[in-house]
């Protein structure tokens, strides 16, 4: 008796395992999975009624530039070949401010400089090799505070006067998470940890604050992942490009350098946040994107975060000179993208 | 004359090594929870769902095994869910290895790093071990009812 009833539970385990096995089969061909990994496209843009119109455009010397704040009609950008950040101010003179940071640190070092959001007038330097951040006064010189990490990070959001968001390295190394790293009273600490971990290169990506929440979206596969303020995941988003793929590296030198096998093609390049809208520039053909418009535009998608990261439209504008884009920036409703020679500011309008 | 009575040592050795596989597996995954709900992430067949509450599920079963292996009366049912489990872990690496474009891992700890192959056999090993075990019990109670 006991013996056919374990045949008959054994016959229903086997069954069940047959029907996930196929429903997994059918959703993965009726979706297209595999061959939307490969070719992207597989889905339509549509047209946002956001419009830009040029307002202003510097010329600049070839170079590589970035983008470091629109402050009062004032535009901040940095070279990446020196140790200074360049000021085009509302009436078109030009003032450079060299960066106020021990001489020992290499340019390389300087990841990133952005402004302070809790006060406005400060900047924060991010030297992640050094482990180190500077807040500082661009105009006076002078530097009010250095942060110590103690280690690498990079992707540094400020929170608070003395709390930062950033990345580091997950427990495994080859692993990045993100943490909220506090220097309250002088002390350094970890305060929380996110159990969201990216494999270092094949996810990197942007790491963005969206009010009291964070956005880690992907630079080669269309996954964004929405944080709450504890760096708990909320959930998982995906942009409209079809690109699932997770570019493999090789380890070389025992594991003390990490390349890509084959270089990955970047899906999304850049993203900023405005109000609950997340714009991501894109670098994947939409199906109704006509393929010589495509190349010489810059494509803004746009996902409202309210809604769980929907995708609600698309903007485009033309390439200057059809050079690649080096940076984009939004504030205040001015939109600036920085190009090798050129910075072009435009209005957006709703 | 069942297994059990022949080879006693042999089928006691063979259950600790199913309850400690799946007790490792499931504490290696809820310590790296992030780590393996992204792993699912990255699989294609996941695509569109919760991969938390995959996750979750997952893990879910692993620790019911154990459990189920440690009171006589449901020894014959953790055999049975581990076989189902292992066979359902097989079905999708095959499907993987047949269908999808790359092949992402997320089973965690020491297993973690058998390559695709390895896991098969690894598998089909356990499945084998279960489904003995399983066959071995149930004889044995129809013998006892």
């Amino acid at each position: 008796m006991k013996t056919k009833n374990g045949n008959v539970l054994l016959l229903t385990g086997i069954v069940i395992v047959g029907l996930i096995t196929g429903f997994l089969y059918y959703h993965f061909k009726s979706k297209h999975l595999a061959e939307n990994f490969f070719k992207g496209g597989g889905f339509r843009r549509s047209q946002t009624a956001w419009t830009l119109s040029l307002s202003k455009s510097y010329d600049l010397p070839k170079g590589y530039y970035g983008v470091v704040a629109y402050d009062q009609g004032d535009v901040l950008y940095r070279d990446y070949s020196k140790k200074e950040v360049i000021s085009f101010n509302k009436d078109y003179s030009k003032s450079v401010l060299p960066l106020p940071i021990p001489g020992t640190i290499p340019i390389a070092n300087i990841f990133r400089i952005t402004q302070n959001t809790v006060d406005p007038s400060f900047f924060d330097i991010q030297c992640s090799n050094n482990g180190e951040l500077f807040s500082v006064d661009l105009r006076n010189g002078r530097t009010a505070a250095t942060f110590r990490f103690g280690r690498y990070f990079e992707k540094a959001v400020r929170l608070t006067d003395c709390t930062f968001a950033c990345m580091i390295q997950g427990d495994q190394p080859n692993f990045m998470r993100p943490v909220i790293y506090s220097f309250e009273h002088g002390k350094d600490s970890i305060t929380k940890k996110s159990p969201l971990c990216l494999i270092a290169m094949s996810e990197d990506g942007m790491f963005v604050r969206h009010r009291d929440e964070f956005i880690y979206l992907n630079s080669y596969n269309h996954n964004f992942y929405v944080l709450d303020s504890n760096l708990e995941r909320k959930y998982q988003g995906k942009t409209i490009d079809t690109i699932a793929i997770v570019p493999r590296t090789i380890s070389l030198r025992n594991n003390t350098i990490t390349k890509f096998i084959k270089q990955p093609q970047i899906v999304n390049q850049f993203c900023i946040v405005v109000g609950d809208t997340l714009i991501v520039n894109s670098k994947v053909r939409a199906d109704n994107d006509d393929p010589e418009v495509f190349w010489k535009s810059i494509v803004l998608d746009m996902y409202d975060l309210k809604h769980g990261g929907r995708y609600t439209g698309t903007i485009y504008t033309d390439k200057y000179k059809g050079e690649e884009l080096q940076d984009v920036y939004l504030q205040s409703g001015k939109l600036l993208l920085m190009y090798p020679d050129k910075l072009l500011v435009y209005d957006v309008a709703l | 004359m069942t297994l059990r009575y022949k080879h006693g040592y042999l089928i006691t050795f063979l259950q600790c090594l199913v309850f400690f596989l799946f007790l490792y597996s499931g504490i290696t995954k809820t310590m790296g929870f992030g780590l393996f709900v992204n792993g699912l992430d990255k699989s294609l067949f996941f695509d569109d769902f919760d991969t938390r509450i995959i996750g979750m599920l997952v893990i879910g079963a692993e620790f019911a095994i154990p459990v189920l292996l440690f009171f006589e009366a449901t020894v014959l049912y953790g055999y049975l869910l581990s076989f189902v489990l292992l066979l359902l872990f097989t079905a999708y690496i095959l499907l993987m290895f047949l269908l999808s474009p790359y092949l992402p891992c997320s089973c965690g700890g020491l297993i973690e790093s058998l390559s695709w192959r390895q896991h098969v056999f690894f598998n089909v090993a356990f499945m084998g071990i279960s489904l003995l075990l399983f066959f071995d019990k149930n004889k044995k109670k129809a013998v006892i009812s």
